[in-house]
């Protein structure tokens, strides 16, 4: 089982920039919590203060409900995983990975044996007697999740670890990943600016913009329906004022949030194209409602047929009402 | 608990620092700490000519040399790093050459009967007097201002090159105001006052090539410590010394924090249009470098078979390693051999095993004593030596202390370099993974950093050969290294062996630094 996270109003400040404001959450033990945000937003300073790397100005961190703000990382049942591997160079594969173990004065054999099982949960027994300089981006970092996972912590941090990876290798990981929470049970912090990642991965979602913490839930929910502007504008969401979203149809009296993928684009109407693009796997309809301007998500399907100038319609299928900011 | 660590380690860093150098300097100049003594030493006519000379020489000396280094450095970045290679091995060779070695090579091609000079007298000026002094002082410190400004301007982001010489339609003065100038500044700055330290409380090159009318208050120092025994004033006059020391080392701190990091691995960019006339001029200055940082010492290793009217000879290596006893010297020259070799391994050892401590978790406290080190000069040291332990230790042990402090910065300056190698990301690993103290340091940051160790205890190494004030200041004639005995040499009108001494010393110091060279490139 994993453990409870919890930061009580913690701020952190590098010289004159803020890089985190009075954040407070709580991560449920052995949940899977994505922290979406853009970069600089304060993500990775959130994860290295859980971590214990950093030491909060204000707030603290509590871990079962102990506060751990002062203790060093080792004491925490926190480890930690980065957007780059950070695999000791001189050392093999399996020693990095038994490396955790040794500093915690684990014998030799028992140490052996637990890098046996884990290297078998994560299928890289071939890669035990390499050197970091011979492993692929791919490998390098399952060995490194090896390294994190043999300790059998009750928390597992990762920072952007599949970033540096291409697209297949990372959708491969993801899968993983979520398997191995699973499996064991651990609460897992997991950073990233992907929002995909975010979706797939998170049990639930953090957004963290400009050092605060704008939104925190269930990650479909928060997805779906942000509260706040500042969430929205991270999701990507188009957000309108009350009189714009009037044109479209939608009756607020404050600023709705209204996700790309539910709106319904219809053939004639008042609106006209100004964009299209395409991205993987869906496609992006600009059009502009008047005075209003609306990005809408379209499948490949339909794409083609839509042009720059063609006249449409536009039905709004879910929205959130906004606070501000 | 990382909080009390840190404590530890600047406390015990602080303690070392009170025993190696705070205490015996203090004690040094503690009989000199009077209004009276200052006012006295200062009242005499040779000590006030000293002080005005010392600022004099140390000025002219620190501005061409930062000027001709910062030129090199320029030029260096127009060549290929690996063409930059040979120069820069050569550079380091000059300025980590011990002293009495620059003194041979400058009389050897300079002096009376020199190479050059004997076909072009008004070189003659180079190789004693006041210009002597000079021209051997920017010797030592050419390659000093080139490092640091090549250093700089490898940190130049290579957009900031392009862009400025897009804008500028490939002319050269825009680089120069919007680029070098901005960027070299502080290292400009900073290699002055660090050349003027060295310059200012020079002892072997004055005491040498300067001879009574060129003395800098370091000769003084010597002169009232060893041969008056007027140990006030000696005190006194270090007391001054240190004043403007001082000031130069303040100065050296400032501009030093404004420097760039270590470029670990950078490429080099060349700051200049690559312009036909600006490759010649780069060339022509680096051949007139690399020729007078070269001369001096070839014409030492020359100079070691020649018997002045006799032809060709090996007298002078006969008599360095003679194991009979030498009145010259008051030992036998294999024992000079000997005791130079000795105190330079004991040197490296305990100088690495002290500069691991400092350089690992020593941090702000470290730092501030490496600095302070600069405004303490080598005699005013060994003074303090004698005062504080000459009682109960002997003067091996003491040379060997001496040799340390003299080491300590370089040392742990490489070590620092070789534990920056570790990186954030490996250290937050380690830390995470429950890695800390000792077991931290010997699995992680000692097996990533080896190869500055084998940089700190050749520095320390070439150092302890090299040393010469507080060496002779200590030393009876038993325990005489070589540096000493080519000044006795010298003083018996032995050329012969006193350039073989030479070529000797320089044979040790320039193989250990010639097969470290590629690490010391990083290091430099």
């Amino acid at each position: 089982m994993g453990y409870e996270v919890e930061l009580v109003n913690v701020s952190k400040r590098f010289g004159g920039f803020t890089a985190l404001r009075n954040v407070s959450l709580k991560v449920p033990a052995s949940s899977l919590t994505v922290v979406l945000g853009p970069s600089g937003a304060g993500k990775t300073t959130l994860l290295r203060i859980v971590a214990g790397l950093e030491r909060p100005d204000e707030g603290k961190v509590l871990i079962e409900g102990v506060d751990v703000t002062d203790e060093p990382p080792w004491v925490r049942g926190a480890v930690m995983v980065f957007q780059r591997p950070a695999l000791f160079p001189h050392m093999s594969a399996a020693e990095n990975i038994a490396f955790g173990l040794e500093a915690m004065g684990v014998s030799k054999d028992e140490a052996m044996a637990r890098v046996r099982d884990i290297v078998d949960l994560l299928r890289i027994r071939h890669l035990l007697s390499k050197l970091p300089d011979e492993l692929s981006g791919g490998e390098a970092q399952r060995v490194a999740l090896a390294r994190a996972l043999v300790l059998g912590p009750r928390i597992l941090l990762l920072d952007e670890p599949l970033s540096n990876l291409d697209l297949s290798l990372r959708e491969e990981l993801r899968a993983e990943i979520r398997r191995i929470q699973r499996e064991l049970g651990m609460t897992m912090l997991y950073v990233t600016h992907d929002q995909d990642e975010a979706l797939e991965l998170g049990d639930y979602l953090a957004i963290i913009y400009g050092g605060e913490l704008v939104e925190w839930g269930d990650a479909m929910s928060v997805y779906e329906s942000p509260s706040s502007m500042r969430a929205a504008r991270v999701l990507g969401h188009n957000i309108l004022s009350p009189d714009c979203a009037r044109e479209i149809g939608v009756s607020a009296n404050a600023p709705v949030a209204v996700p790309p993928h539910r709106i319904l684009l219809i053939e004639g109407g008042g609106c006209r194209v100004t964009r299209v693009a395409r991205r993987r796997s869906y496609g992006v309809v600009d059009v502009a409602c008047g005075g209003t301007r609306l990005r809408v998500a379209v499948g490949y399907d339909i794409i083609d047929s839509i042009k720059v100038g063609d006249r449409a319609g536009v039905e709004v299928r879910r929205y959130s009402v906004l606070k501000r900011p | 608990m990382r909080v009390r660590a840190a404590y530890a380690g600047s406390v015990i860093s602080f303690l070392l620092s009170i025993t190696l150098i705070y205490a015996p300097a203090l004690s040094g100049l503690a009989p000199g700490l009077s209004l009276a003594e200052i006012g006295k030493v200062l009242s005499q006519d040779f000590i006030r000519r000293a002080f005005i000379f010392s600022l004099t020489q140390a000025s002219i000396s620190s501005a061409l040399a930062t000027l001709i280094g910062g030129a090199a450095a320029v030029a260096l970045t127009t060549i290929s790093s690996r063409a930059a290679s040979p120069i820069r091995a050569l550079a380091l060779l000059s300025f980590m050459a011990p002293p009495m070695i620059v003194v041979s090579g400058f009389t050897a091609l300079y002096g009376r009967g020199g190479i050059l000079s004997s076909a072009v007298p008004p070189l003659r000026a180079l190789g004693e007097g006041f210009g002597g002094v000079v021209a051997a002082h920017v010797f030592y410190n050419i390659p000093l201002a080139m490092n640091l400004v090549y250093s700089t301007l490898v940190a130049v982001p290579r957009e900031l090159v392009d862009a400025v010489r897009i804008y500028s339609g490939g002319r050269l003065w825009p680089v120069i105001k919007r680029v070098i100038i901005p960027y070299a500044s502080p290292a400009l700055i900073a290699s002055y006052a660090l050349t003027f330290i060295y310059c200012f409380a020079s002892f072997a090159i004055p005491l040498t090539l300067g001879g009574p009318a060129y003395s800098t208050l370091e000769v003084y120092i010597y002169y009232f410590y060893r041969m008056l025994f007027d140990y006030e004033a000696a005190a006194a006059t270090a007391t001054v010394q240190l004043a403007v020391l001082a000031i130069a080392t303040v100065l050296f701190t400032l501009a030093y924090a404004r420097l760039p990091p270590p470029p670990v691995g950078r490429r080099v960019v060349a700051v200049l249009p690559g312009r036909k006339y600006v490759r010649t001029v780069s060339f022509a200055v680096l051949a007139v470098v690399a020729a007078y940082l070269t001369l001096p010492l070839i014409s030492v290793v020359i100079k070691s078979f020649l018997d002045p009217g006799n032809g060709l000879t090996l007298r002078g290596y006969e008599r360095v390693f003679s194991p009979v006893f030498d009145q010259a010297i008051g030992a036998s020259g294999m024992r000079v051999v000997g005791n130079t070799l000795y105190f330079a391994v004991m040197t490296a050892v305990i100088a690495v095993s002290a500069g691991s401590f400092l350089a690992f978790i020593g941090g702000a406290v470290a730092d501030a004593l490496l600095t302070t080190l600069l405004a303490i000069s080598p005699l005013t040291l060994a003074m303090g030596l004698l005062n504080m332990y000459g009682g109960f230790l002997p003067a091996p042990v003491l040379i060997i202390f001496a040799h340390t402090i003299a080491a300590l910065p370089l040392v742990v300056k490489s070590l620092r370099l070789g534990f920056l190698r570790v990186g954030r990301e490996i250290a937050d690993a380690a830390r995470v993974l429950g890695a800390r103290g000792l077991f931290y340091f010997l699995r992680v940051v000692a097996p990533l950093s080896r190869g500055s160790y084998f940089v700190a205890a050749a520095l320390a190494v070439v150092v302890s050969l090299g040393e010469f004030g507080a060496t002779y200041l200590i030393a009876r004639p038993e325990f005489y290294t070589l540096g000493i005995v080519i000044y006795s040499f010298r003083g018996v009108r032995d050329w012969p062996a006193s350039y073989a001494a030479s070529t000797v010393l320089l044979a040790m110091s320039a193989t250990l630094l010639l097969l470290l060279s590629r690490r010391l490139e990083r290091w430099m």
